[in-house]
């Protein structure tokens, strides 16, 4: 159930834009004012969404603390790992943000039960995450030549270098063939290892198979069923110069590409795609570990809870305290 | 044939019954025993593996009663603290016996198979290891207790150093008894 | 069962693995009710003791003081229960901004599922963190998303009902605040901040555990956690110090609540009394003697060890707030911490935040060396283990590591001092030089990734002891591992909990290892000036060569 009816949505997503665009003729629909609607509740839905984060204060300073912090001048620190600094922090950030460096963590294997070589499953979790999310941004950035008039050089370049094998016509991207594998292989370790299988909820099935079918359509698009590129430009360059228009025959399966996009768009604020915004916001690992250097500001750090005072501890243990000859206030 | 050849003969018999030992674990645990092979990541998984290869190639003849027993004791350890009844915490050894039971029925010829006092002398020697496990289980859990003992006594639950306590004796001095002495919850 | 053949048996245990562990077959974790039993949950808090806290914390120590077991199917909460703990988790998500990013983030990759000591431990899969944090999220998606409000059990939620709160309960404490699974996490999620907003929210309807709360109320009221009133605090350091000089022929005579010393020196009670650490105390003496230190010790202060933390924030801050407060009140220039893990979570990460600023106070240097400790400059309180290893370094201390060369020894990191505070080689430091014999555990059982004891934040009572045997598993195998190659014999830690819990968990897993703080074993390597030749170690344990 919790992998049936994911899948079943997406296909009833593609079914309602197939319907939609062939049956019903709403090219515009499909191609002007989703597009728009999801691309406002993408970014006013992450907006909110990280706002809302913001609104809610850090308390306290709890930094995982993942190596040697700062210490005496004689004992190492482990600047990345363990930062007292804003650079450090940073450097940290960066390692987390575009290396999933937490992830890699996890990666060392030993050898004890018999003499098998075993690899931790988290190294490949690791390696087809990185795969998967550059594979993904390359593909993202690669589509922004749709939106623009003039192509500008630093995209020509990402597009020689993705095509760098110079196979097939039209030129076969690895990033197409990488996305589709790793994303292959999340959904299959989610439904293959039992562990995961377990925790799974029909949340993380429906955003896999949404982005799996948005990059069978654009692979369908592009290398099986040509659709016509110049009319795509045309409306792709009108919808980012508010002034769409829709020429010609552009083909079905471009409007389902595109519903499936608008799709993931509205529904990533909602979902846990937001881990996207959420890895940014983490206070274990976005603060120093300076708590000790620096004081760390409570907002709502209520005054008035105040320690069992010491004037009350002295009346009640007085006597005792005297008698063991330890200081008192009052005689 | 030998149980001796029969059990090398057929090494799928140890991954099978290796497998069911581990299926006594709730679902949705196991494949983390199974998949994550590291001694120290996965104490449980190594031990079951380790102690169940062990008395395997016991009966195969490759490893001494007494060093399998040792890697039994280590997996008993265990299981005596987790929530097995009794008989369950030990019930993984006769799991053995089916899976050579299975094994055996699926053989076609004489000479493929067990012979009949070759199995009886099998099953008696898995009962014996049975009632020295079930040794090894009373001893743990007996060390559970014991430890719950000496908590108490080392203090944790006590108000004085045991030093103090023993001083305390000759010296006699005004004691007042401590507000909420912290171990009147044991006997609830 | 009982009358079924051991074969059948071993069948029906194939078939049906629920037989084997009281669990009954996970088809989906949210359909799976957990069960109470003596032995896998701690006893609720006496009436008097839950009384007690309602009187100065009313508004987060909730429910009805009453009598009654976890066992029981009424656990008498109060009517509006679910109503208390809906708007508990609303306050708590715009109180703690961790807990909103962890509950929305999570991705459910998985990498933190083996991580978890108890899940190690027990195999039960509601205790991999992602499920532990899920058991709160589902509720979170309920009645906190849009999507949940709509979708509900499709998108992952599910209402607040009796027996998620009975869940609640039992995994929030089956979780020891660890943090371990926050390293692993792609997205840093610290389950520890999950399980403490679940037990502040626990306690906001009277679900709580005696063994935490009548610690927290003796720490309140006496000073300690053991309720050990100023005269018998003092006594029982008087006899450590009669154990000293017997042992080195040095007598040394401690000041208690003396006003104008430079130091004041706070430990976790248990070192003043419990076995083994008492002889951790005995190696703080003999420290503060060999050099002359200007210190006292305080009775109203006498806890390090902070009982709020397993509990609120608020009764965290309320007995933490005596530190600062004796500190200024006898005129100190700066604090000592002695050894423990989750007193210093406190002091490194909360104690400023709550009850600073310590102006007061000064940036802590050391008489002795000169060194001025930058990294509290602000809170104003240093570890033994940084002041020790600074005195090391500097040569200010004569010592005799064969001393301890009865000793083989590894270090045991205790979680919230490698995970909440980055404290990993100064205790390393300060072994090495007085122990000759010194070997780690596996890598990836130390430094950030080490394993709890598995009794940590409150769970060390004797009713669960199968259940912290359980959790404690992946500490003591990589125990034994070092214990059969290198012959280990003793493993030492910074900690106050640890060294009550391993020694109850080597007992059980690794008999012939015992359990030590680091400074005991400063304690018998010291020289000490005018000392006899010492023939024993602090536990009357003859030295190497002296056995005869």
């Amino acid at each position: 159930m919790r992998v049936l009816y994911p899948f079943i949505a997406v296909l009833a997503l593609v079914a309602i834009a197939f319907l939609g665009v062939k049956v019903a003729g709403l090219q515009y629909l499909f191609g002007v004012v989703f597009p728009y609607l999801a691309f406002a509740m993408f970014v006013g839905g992450f907006i909110a969404k990280v706002l809302g984060w913001a609104k809610s204060p850090v308390p306290f300073r709890i930094p995982t603390t993942c190596g040697q912090a700062n210490s005496l001048k004689f004992i190492e620190q482990n600047k990345l790992d363990c930062p007292s600094t804003f650079w450090g922090v940073t450097g940290r950030m960066l390692l987390e943000v575009f290396l999933f460096r937490s992830l890699f963590r996890n990666t060392k294997a030993e050898i004890h039960d018999g003499p098998k070589l075993v690899y931790g499953s988290s190294k490949y979790l690791w390696l087809f995450g990185l795969l998967f999310h550059y594979s993904f941004l390359v593909i993202v950035i690669r589509h922004m030549r749709l939106f623009v008039g003039h192509v500008p050089g630093f995209l020509h370049t990402l597009e020689a270098g993705d095509a760098l094998f110079q196979v097939g016509a039209p030129l076969l991207y690895q990033s197409d063939i990488i996305f589709v594998l790793a994303a292959t292989f999340l959904f299959l370790r989610r439904l293959i290892n039992a562990n995961v299988r377990y925790i799974s909820l029909p949340a993380d099935y429906f955003p896999l198979f949404l982005i799996l079918a948005i990059g069978i359509t654009g692979i369908l698009m592009r290398y099986v069923l040509r659709v016509d590129v110049v009319n795509i430009k045309q409306l792709a360059v009108g919808l980012a110069t508010f002034s769409p228009v829709i020429h010609g025959e552009i083909g079905t399966v471009f409007f389902i590409h595109v519903f499936l996009v608008c799709t993931l768009m509205a529904y990533f604020p909602f979902s846990k795609l937001m881990h996207m915004g959420g890895v940014w916001m983490s206070p274990t690992r976005n603060m120093a570990n300076n708590s000790r250097m620096v004081r760390h500001i409570n907002p709502w750090n209520d005054p008035n809870i105040k320690p069992h005072s010491y004037a009350d501890y002295e009346d009640e243990f007085r006597e005792f305290m005297t008698g063991a000859n330890i200081p008192v206030e009052k005689e | 044939m030998q149980i001796s050849d029969f059990l090398q003969e057929n090494g799928e018999i140890q991954d099978r019954w290796i497998d069911r030992a581990l299926a006594t674990y709730p679902e949705g645990g196991v494949a983390a025993l199974k998949a994550q092979k590291d001694r120290f990541a996965n104490p449980i998984g190594y031990n079951i593996r380790h102690a169940l290869t062990s008395l395997y190639k016991h009966f195969c003849g490759t490893v001494e009663l007494e060093q399998a027993l040792v890697a039994l004791e280590d997996l008993i350890r265990i299981r005596a603290v987790q929530e097995f009844s009794p008989a369950d915490a030990v019930s993984f050894l006769f799991l053995l016996k089916n899976a050579v039971k299975e094994e055996n029925s699926t053989k076609k010829t004489a000479a493929e198979a067990l012979g009949l006092a070759e199995w009886l002398a099998f099953e008696q020697r898995i009962d014996e290891i049975a009632l020295r496990t079930f040794d090894m289980y009373m001893d743990s859990r007996e060390r559970v207790f014991k430890v719950r003992v000496n908590e108490l006594r080392r203090g944790t639950d006590n108000v004085v150093c045991p030093s103090a306590l023993m001083r305390r004796e000759d010296n006699k001095q005004t004691t007042v008894e401590p507000i909420n002495i912290h171990s009147s919850h044991e006997a609830r | 069962m009982a009358n079924l053949k051991a074969d059948q048996l071993g069948e029906s245990v194939v078939k049906e693995p629920s037989m084997m562990t009281g669990a009954v077959p996970a088809k989906d974790w949210m359909d799976t009710p957990v069960k109470f039993k003596p032995g896998n949950f701690c006893y609720p808090a006496k009436q008097n003791i839950h009384e007690y806290h309602q009187k100065s914390l009313s508004g987060v120590i909730g429910g009805t003081p009453r009598e009654f077991s976890y066992e029981d199917d009424d656990w008498k909460l109060p009517e509006n229960w679910q109503e208390i703990i809906l708007n508990g988790l609303k306050e708590r998500l715009g109180k703690f901004r961790s807990l909103k990013v962890f509950m929305d983030c999570c991705v459910r990759c998985g990498a933190c599922a083996d991580k978890c000591h108890f899940f190690l431990g027990t195999g039960d899969p509601k205790n991999m963190p992602v499920l532990r944090a899920e058991l709160m999220r589902s509720v979170y998606r309920n009645d906190f998303t849009t999507a949940g409000k709509i979708l509900g059990k499709l998108a992952g939620g599910r209402p607040m009902t009796v027996e998620v709160l009975k869940e609640w309960f039992m995994y929030y404490y089956q979780c020891t605040e660890c943090r371990r699974c926050s390293v692993f996490c792609p997205y840093g999620i610290d389950t520890a901040e999950v399980t403490m907003m679940g037990r502040e929210l626990l306690h906001l309807v009277g679900v709580n555990t005696n063994w935490i709360l009548e610690p927290a109320a003796n720490s309140n009221r006496t000073g300690n956690h053991m309720g050990l009133q100023p005269h018998t605090f003092k006594d029982n350091i008087g006899y450590l110090c009669d154990d000293i000089e017997e042992i080195t022929g040095i007598r040394i005579n401690p000041t208690f609540n003396r006003k104008g010393a430079e130091i004041l020196f706070i430990t976790p009670s248990a070192d003043v009394f419990a076995d083994p650490g008492i002889y951790t105390a005995m190696g703080y003496l003999l420290l503060f003697e060999h050099l002359g230190l200007d210190y006292t010790w305080s009775t109203y202060a006498s806890e390090g060890g902070n009982f709020g933390l397993f509990t609120n924030n608020e009764l965290m801050k309320k007995l933490n707030a005596k530190q600062y407060a004796e500190a200024k009140r006898l005129g100190v220039k700066w604090i000592l911490g002695g050894e423990c893990g989750h007193m210093w979570r406190v002091l490194h990460q909360y104690m400023d935040t709550m009850n600073g600023p310590a102006d007061f106070l000064e940036v802590p240097t050391s008489p002795i060396t000169g060194t001025r400790f930058d990294n509290a400059a602000t809170t104003k309180m240093i570890h033994i283990s940084e002041f020790t290893a600074d005195l090391i370094k500097n040569g200010k201390l004569k010592l005799d590591p064969s001393r301890n060369d009865h000793r083989t020894v590894t270090f045991h990191d205790s979680c919230n001092t490698s995970r909440g505070m980055g404290l990993l080689d100064e205790p390393r430091y300060v072994l090495k030089n007085v122990v000759n014999n010194f070997y780690e555990m596996p890598e990836n059982t130390i430094r950030e990734q080490t394993f709890c004891c598995g009794s940590g934040t409150g769970l060390n009572t004797g009713e669960i002891m199968e259940l912290r045997m359980r959790a404690g598993l992946p500490r003591a195998n990589a125990v034994k591992h070092v214990k059969e190659r290198y012959n280990v014999d003793t493993l030492s830690c910074v900690c106050a909990i640890d060294r009550a819990t391993l020694s109850a968990l080597m007992e059980y897993w690794n008999p012939e290892v015992g359990v030590c703080g680091v400074s005991e074993l400063v304690g018998n390597a010291l020289i000490m000036d005018g000392e006899k030749e010492r023939e024993t170690d602090l536990r009357f344990t003859p030295l190497a060569g002296m056995e005869g």
